[in-house]
């Protein structure tokens, strides 16, 4: 069951201003953590806006749990928002955050109590139910705040960037305080971010949004594998792009001609009409073929141009004629700079996506 | 919600402004009507060409644009200073310079006119000017470091290495970028000065008149017409110099 | 660092020349010694002392004298009634005023800020004279009145300019401090202080709850220094009772200035006591307004549960 649907929804800052969302449909499974991944400007926060009922849409239907929300007024609505900034009350204790939902809708101070010590406990802040917020870390803060969220037992919670503010420890524990917390608590969780790694690190489902519009939706696994669109695999960090002309079940490049899967083909295979297919590999499923091999299908011949270190492992530039095509190896396997390299293009990983 | 405040100002303003501009220019204004049934300018014309209208105005200016060049002149390294520190020494001074504002303006009106007496310089414009100082410079320090806490100051230094010297640097950098902040605290302190009665009337021991004291005085117990006239001389200063100090990107009080 | 940096000689000149203090004297001085020799010479004169009331004996005789008034009571009373109702109403509406602002996005427009400086400008004299205008029984609002039928004669029209209840008076200041408080807590209506009223709502908190819980506490370190200003204004101010007051019963700042005013050098001393009389009042407000604060604006550590 959808926990949230979203279907054409619009918004406009100024009545005849561009469109900052432009038709956007989506649904979020109930229980799942959602992630809502763009550049900043995307409109991604406005979405969040308009499901908190901050912003008015201009165009387009919300449900929460099949309640449509046009006519709720904020402070009804069933969902609670999680800002970049904690946006603790500076003039209350921690409990007294993490208590203000129950207390304007009139919960007796004994059971308020009860539930501040609950979640307190459960975001690990036990023992700062007396505390003044403005002494808290940054983390702990924010901590404060998602207890304040859950406090009311939302629908679904909606976190528009909450740990970009964040070291990236801190950050790192609580994504994974926060899926743990989903796991337990089965709240549905609708997270906006800019960041991919952290987008993949929690999220169960992914939807891309770029200039105001849903470019791909999918379980993060898929999404990499099939970006859909040129501005997805870009976004991702899908670094290999090959531009070029389907012919049969092969595709024909300047860099070389490459097997294909037709099941991998966005458009008709054989479609004549557009003659500029692009396809993308993503270069951890490029591999670099041990000198002597012999070359087999899909395979290229280049000369490593550049090394760059990630982490424990290595990412080469090989120039392919006038291209340039990415892999990573472990750092012990990084060729000489200038030395030919062998890479194998594996057509079960070459995947159409939309110009 | 803001159009409510806007127009809430705005009526308030206006219906004031209106009134007394209506008040001003009519002849025979018989109850109930809303609009005077004639209409004359003769009355308020001879208001503003009275001799009492001119001293008044001539006084009036003469004491405004003092107080508030001395205001300025002290307020400005005041608020430089200001500008560069921030939180408690910060607040210590407003304090210290907006503790005037909660003493009873009475009390305090007739203790400077006694200080005065002392110093003997009592009933002269000179007096005036110098109790119209006391809640003229905190105006004119809060203003001028509103619009400083902007000013980059290593603008400054960078001048100074270019072979500037300290008055070069403030009239060639220093005040060409910060000239609307220091306009807006000209316009505003002006128009505190301008504004003052008690202060003006208890040091001038009543000698010294400026329109407010004059428009006080017809007000209580002139005639009608002539006291929307001199309202209105009392007024449209304050309006235009308003108008002007809005211009500045920030005239907000700091706290 | 730059203002003195041309200043020479010694060393030490120079450091006391760039010191903050230094810069910060001048205004200073002039302020805290005008305000505090004004201060000094009042209170001295309420006991007897000092060259303005030379001759009068020392002590506090000048206090029995003004306690034992038929109408000080009366006056100290409709004192109190104008200045606490004054400052009710302007911290009601200034607060309503920058709720109105943060209410909305978007910045401030410019045309709203004018407005407001223009309100806080406007002289009080010219203020007070305006109100006369408005709200006198033949006045502008009486005149309407009369138009849409309400009334016939301009005395059925509520006395509102020398009234018993002072009504005028407090129409007056209030409304021209309602701009003075929206001023003041402009700089705590900030961007902040919109967000934690957004978060509040959706944490399920409706507008009045969000207007009584957070923006009333965010901008309490503003709003109680200008409801203490406002009300010391409305305590001690001259010009709207003088010219919308009626001779009974009148306010004590009607009152000082009378014995102010008055040649006998006795009479002086009592100005100053009831002044000084009327800051003893404005004092404990003040602290009252500061133990409030001290509550409102910080959380109360509570132990540990």
């Amino acid at each position: 069951m959808s926990a949230v649907l979203v279907s054409g929804l619009s918004y406009r800052y100024h009545p005849r201003g561009q469109a900052a969302l432009d038709d956007v449909s989506f649904d979020v499974d109930g229980g799942s953590i959602t992630c809502l991944l763009g550049p900043s400007g995307s409109g991604k926060s406005t979405i969040l806006g308009c499901i908190a009922g901050i912003l008015e849409p201009s165009a387009g239907q919300l449900l929460v749990d099949d309640v449509d929300l046009a006519a709720v007024p904020t402070h009804r609505r069933p969902v609670t928002l999680l800002m970049q900034n904690a946006q603790l009350f500076a003039h209350m204790t921690v409990a007294e955050n993490v208590e203000f939902g129950l207390r304007v809708r009139r919960v007796s101070a004994a059971q308020r109590r009860q539930r501040s010590a609950e979640l307190l406990d459960l975001v690990g802040l036990n023992g700062f139910a007396g505390r003044d917020p403005g002494r808290l870390s940054g983390g702990e803060q924010q901590r404060v705040a998602l207890a304040r969220a859950l406090a009311t037992d939302p629908a679904v919670l909606l976190a528009d960037e909450p740990l970009t503010n964040l070291d990236p420890p801190v950050r790192r524990e609580l994504q994974q305080q926060l899926v743990e917390i989903n796991r337990s608590t089965g709240t549905t969780i609708l997270f906006v971010t800019h960041d991919v790694e952290e987008a993949f690190a929690i999220s169960d489902q992914l939807v891309v949004i770029a200039g105001g519009r849903v470019q791909s939706a999918d379980a993060p696994s898929e999404l990499i594998r099939r970006p859909g669109t040129r501005i997805v695999a870009n976004m991702l960090g899908v670094g290999n792009l090959l531009v070029g002309r389907i012919d049969g079940d092969c595709l024909e490049t300047s860099t070389g001609r490459f097997r294909i899967d037709p099941a991998h083909a966005l458009l008709e295979v054989a479609s004549q009409l557009v003659d500029q297919r692009h396809w993308v590999i993503h270069q951890d499923h490029v591999q670099l073929l041990d000198e002597g091999t012999t070359p087999t299908s899909n395979t290229v011949v280049g000369t490593a141009v550049n090394c760059r270190l990630v982490g424990t492992r290595v990412e080469v530039a090989v120039a392919v004629g006038s291209d340039t095509i990415t892999v990573v190896v472990p750092s012990e396997r990084c060729p000489a700079l200038g030395s030919n390299v062998i890479l194998h293009l594996p057509a079960t990983h070459l995947f159409e996506v939309r110009p | 919600m803001r159009v409510a405040v806007r127009s809430t100002l705005s009526m308030m303003l206006g219906l004031a402004v209106g009134v007394l501009a209506v008040a001003a220019v009519s002849f025979r204004w018989v109850f109930p009507q809303v609009v005077p049934d004639e209409f004359s300018v003769a009355i308020a014309a001879r208001t503003l060409r009275s001799p009492a209208t001119g001293a008044a105005l001539g006084t009036g200016i003469i004491v405004s644009v003092s107080v508030t060049l001395i205001a300025l002149a002290l307020a400005w390294p005041a608020a430089r200073a200001m500008a560069r520190t921030s939180g408690r020494w910060r607040g210590i001074v407003f304090a210290v310079l907006f503790l005037p504002s909660i003493l009873p303006p009475v009390g305090l009106a007739m203790g400077l006119d006694v200080a005065l007496l002392n110093l003997g310089v009592d009933g002269s414009r000179f007096a005036v000017i110098l109790a119209h100082l006391v809640p003229a410079v905190p105006y004119a320090v809060a203003v001028l470091t509103a619009t400083l806490v902007r000013y980059d100051d290593r603008l400054d230094l960078q001048a100074a290495t270019l072979g500037a010297s300290p008055l070069q640097v403030l009239r060639h950098v220093t005040l060409p970028q910060v000239r609307s902040g220091v306009v807006a605290a000209a316009a505003l302190t002006f128009v505190v000065s301008w504004s003052q009665y008690l202060l003006t009337l208890l040091a001038g021991s009543g000698r010294v008149i400026t329109p407010t004291v004059l428009l006080f005085n017809a007000a209580s117990g002139g005639n009608p017409v002539t006291t929307a006239t001199l309202a209105l001389v009392v007024i449209v200063p304050v309006l235009v110099l308003v108008s002007v100090a809005a211009g500045a990107p920030d005239q907000g009080v700091p706290v | 660092m730059t203002p003195s940096a041309g200043i020479v000689g010694p060393a030490w000149v120079r450091r006391v020349a760039r010191s903050p203090i230094a810069a910060v004297a001048p205004a200073i001085v002039v302020v805290g010694l005008g305000a505090g020799y004004a201060l000094v010479e009042g209170l001295g004169a309420s006991f007897g002392i000092g060259a303005p009331v030379a001759g009068v004996p020392i002590g506090l005789d000048a206090y029995r004298r003004v306690i034992a008034s038929p109408t000080f009571w009366e006056s100290g009373l409709f004192s109190m009634w104008v200045a606490v109702a004054s400052t009710v109403l302007a911290v009601a509406g200034g607060t309503l005023i920058s709720w109105w602002w943060i209410s909305r996005p978007g910045r401030i427009r410019r045309i709203d800020m004018w407005l407001v400086h223009l309100s806080v400008s406007i002289p009080h004299v010219a203020w007070a004279v305006a109100f006369v205008a408005v709200l006198s029984q033949s006045g502008f609002a009486a005149r309407v009145a009369a138009v849409v039928g309400l009334i016939d004669r301009p005395d059925q029209f509520p006395v509102l300019i020398a009234d018993r209840a002072g009504l005028g008076i407090i129409a007056t200041i209030a409304t021209k401090e309602l701009a003075f408080v929206a001023l003041v807590t402009l700089p705590l209506a900030t961007r902040r202080a919109r967000d934690a009223v957004t978060a509040a709502a959706t944490l399920g908190a409706s507008h009045s709850q969000r207007l009584r819980f957070v923006f009333i506490p965010t901008i309490a370190p503003a709003l109680l220094p200008a409801a203490a200003a406002v009300f010391a204004f409305a305590l001690g101010s001259y010009e709207a009772p003088a010219l919308l007051g009626g001779q009974r019963p009148r306010t004590l700042s009607i009152v000082a200035l009378e014995h102010f005013r008055a040649s006998d050098l006795t009479r002086r001393a009592d100005a100053f006591a009831v002044s000084t009389l009327i800051g003893a009042v404005i004092v404990l407000m003040v602290a009252l307004l500061w133990f409030v604060g001290r509550r409102v604006s910080r959380p109360t550590p509570r132990a540990a549960r």
